[in-house]
């Protein structure tokens, strides 16, 4: 067995992982292993960002598309710190990371050392796993073991608190991979009977509904959900973090769930008789007031976590599994059914969508540039095969609402933590994780200045990422609400923007501004034509509302079509 | 909800940390701890921590399948009311469960490469 430094052991283990790309920033604890990345920069890609939260959420861009751990290098205190954001992020979105974070020496730890911070603590509630490497000889274990739980069972953020002297020591080298912990089950066997009582369930069902979530891509479950719904005629809708799982034009596809969802999607399901849940969480976003979500239906609920069965929403048959396999079993067994009235009544409510929703959102006649006209000009000019990042906010139910997607791992957004600043450095890391698809960034002038600092890694790195600015000179989201909900008092969401054709000058992006509806369509082909960072400032309507909308307090047959128009069922 | 009183008995592996990280899942969730006892098992490597809580009987559910997420936790039993006469801890009162869990580690442990 050779012998090597910590910090030598941390490049080698990482090499034995995969891992091409890191994010970081260096500083003191953090030194030994910059030290070490010097010698190893042929293997190890560096992408040196403007600020940690950067790093992290590019990581967690790289992680999504990639599927496959992010990794993130920051130090210690600080820059330990910074990463909390985007670590709280990925746990609440299930996206692999490993963070590696350095620490002031043993004989430090506990004594307020300067740039001490108890990243442990401060961690535990955030990640699937955290632990401090105290020891030169624990570096490949801790490594090893991090990548595997990161990415195995429910993915999630994992943080390598990295003290100083098992950076600096020398201990003995020898690298195994992990591909078990006798403390952990991240896939359970399949249970023959719970699939059956499934397929039994489903095949007596006459009007059934999926909602599917983040977890069919993360399982790589897309062809088997397709063939499900196919065999047994089911309709399905996306949640957020599922869209793209299934191609827009996809026949049983209805689109999205939740507050900002589909009228269809959230109609039907308190109409269905039997809802089959896959790979989602029944966040509240989407099911709203929970006393009055799809009371009416028999609920299926499968999911890779067994701590999300019956969290929320008490089912009738809960499937522990990967869904992969499990809507594989399950797709044997369905049974075709015609569900002609039940089919027509989601076309007929997406009619009344259309009419009342979709069309003046996305083809105005007149009056100010609407967001959703310029998702749906991205989406069409760019053959529905880009990668869509959103921020947070109008923006990115705007995105959510009007992109079409072709390909799968296509949508890439902040769900259930919902950050503001995510889509910036989450469209570098896209880019970079895939250089040869088309990453388009819809974001806001609020998000886009949370963490506009991460111009100057799209300039160093020259990531040719799309940034395509719905500016609405305010936090729309907040405004939309403060309009709607509290008595129209606008309280602190208008913004004065900088200047933004001398800052992306100054970062060397090629910038447009599209000030009227006839310049548009020219402007976004030119965005799509280049292959360098552009930004596409367009000034869009002030006022707009991000509708249907089901409000808070209300359950999801409760919808807003307009401000003042809310959905009447017809009998 | 009704709040009642529960024994939640956690077997883990021994790993620095791990009190608080259990103790955050409680607190989270408005579940009182009332007392709190760690001890290592009669099993090798192993710890077991008895937490008597109040709360309602659905959060501390919540609370047991989150605690059998993290990843030292082996296994977590919950039982109603403060079962444990004499406490601290009676040996009888876990043996049966220290068997189950020496059974799932041996189970396991053969299944490491
Ligand atoms: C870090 C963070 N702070 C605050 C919020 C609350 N918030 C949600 S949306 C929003 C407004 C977003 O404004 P902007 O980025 O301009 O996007 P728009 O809604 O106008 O598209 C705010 C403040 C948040 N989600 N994240």
């Amino acid at each position: 067995m050779e012998i090597f430094q910590g910090s030598e052991i941390l490049m080698k283990s990482l090499l034995e992982e995969g891992v091409d790309v890191m994010f970081g920033y260096p500083g003191g604890q953090i030194m030994a292993v910059y030290d070490t990345l010097y010698y190893y920069t042929d293997k190890l890609r560096h992408i040196l960002v403007r600020h940690e939260q950067g790093a992290v959420h590019a990581a967690q861009g790289y992680a999504r598309i990639r599927r496959r751990p992010g990794v993130v290098i920051v130090t210690s205190g600080p820059g330990a710190t910074n990463v909390i954001t985007g670590i709280a992020d990925a746990m609440a979105d299930s996206t692999p990371l490993v963070v590696l974070a350095g620490q002031v020496g043993l004989s430090e730890l506990g004594c307020d050392a300067f740039q001490e911070a108890d990243v442990i603590g401060l961690t535990s509630p955030i990640t699937k796993w955290n632990y401090q490497v105290r020891h030169a000889s624990e570096v490949a274990w801790a490594v090893s073991r991090a990548f595997y739980i990161a990415n195995s069972g429910r993915p999630g953020p994992v943080v390598l608190d990295l003290t100083r002297d098992a950076m600096i020591e020398f201990a003995d080298y020898e690298y195994k991979k992990c591909d078990f912990i006798r403390t952990y089950i991240p896939k359970h066997d399949l249970s023959e009977k719970s699939i059956q009582d499934a397929a039994d369930m489903i095949n007596a069902s006459e009007k059934p509904f999926v909602v599917f979530g983040h977890g069919v891509q993360i399982s790589n479950a897309e062809k088997e959900l397709k063939d499900f719904l196919s065999k047994g005629n089911i309709p399905a809708g996306s949640t957020l973090l599922g869209l793209s799982s299934l191609p827009t034009d996809f026949n049983l596809y209805q689109g999205m769930i939740g507050m900002h969802g589909n009228l269809a999607c959230n109609v039907q399901t308190n109409e269905c008789d039997l809802l089959i849940a896959v790979g989602m969480r029944f966040d509240d976003r989407v099911t709203r007031t929970l006393s009055s979500y799809a009371k009416q239906a028999k609920i299926i609920h499968i999911d890779i976590d067994p701590a999300e069965i019956n969290k929320l929403v008490k089912v009738d048959l809960g499937i522990v599994g990967d869904a992969k396999e499990v809507l594989a079993a399950l797709a044997k067994k369905m049974v075709f059914k015609e569900r002609k009235d039940w089919l027509k009544a989601f076309d007929d409510l997406y009619e009344i969508e259309m009419n009342k929703v979709i069309k003046p959102a996305i083809n105005p006649e007149s009056g100010d540039i609407r967001m959703g006209e310029v998702v749906d000009v991205v989406s069409q000019r760019s053959g529905g095969n880009a990668v869509i990042v959103t921020d947070v906010g109008q923006n990115q139910m705007m995105a959510a609402r009007y992109s079409q997607f072709k390909n799968s791992d296509s949508f890439i957004s902040s769900g259930g933590l919902g950050t503001m600043g995510f889509g910036l450095p989450a469209a570098m890391g896209a880019k970079i994780a895939v250089p040869d698809r088309e990453v388009c960034l819809f974001v806001g002038d609020g998000g886009l200045q949370m963490t506009i600092e991460e111009f100057g890694t799209i300039m160093q790195e020259k990531v040719a990422v799309k940034i395509v600015l719905l500016n609405n000179n305010c936090l729309g989201n907040v405004r939309q609400w403060q309009q709607l909900f509290f008595g129209g008092r606008l309280s602190f969401v208008d913004m004065i923007n900088p200047d933004y054709q001398k800052l992306a000058e100054a970062y060397d992006i090629k910038y447009a501004e599209v000030t009227s509806r006839d310049q548009l369509t020219a402007a976004v082909d030119k965005m799509l034509q280049s292959d360098e960072p552009y930004l596409l400032n367009i000034h869009v309507m002030e006022l707009d509302n991000v509708m249907p909308m089901v409000p808070m307090g209300h359950g999801i047959e409760s919808i807003m079509l307009s401000e003042d128009e809310w959905y009447k069922k017809e009998n | 909800m009704n709040q009642d009183r529960y024994t939640v008995l956690i077997y883990t592996e021994d790993q620095i940390g791990l009190l608080v990280q259990i103790s955050n899942i409680f607190t989270r969730r408005s579940l009182s701890i009332w007392s709190m006892y760690a001890v290592p098992s009669n099993i090798e490597n192993v710890h077991t921590i008895t937490i008597i809580a109040d709360g309602p009987e659905e959060k501390m559910i919540q609370a047991k399948m989150q605690l059998e997420k993290r990843m030292e936790v082996i296994r977590v039993y919950i039982d109603k009311g403060n079962t444990i006469e004499g406490w601290p801890m009676s040996p009888s009162a876990t043996s049966q469960r220290d068997n189950e869990i020496e059974q799932f580690l041996n189970d396991r442990n053969k299944q490491i490469k």
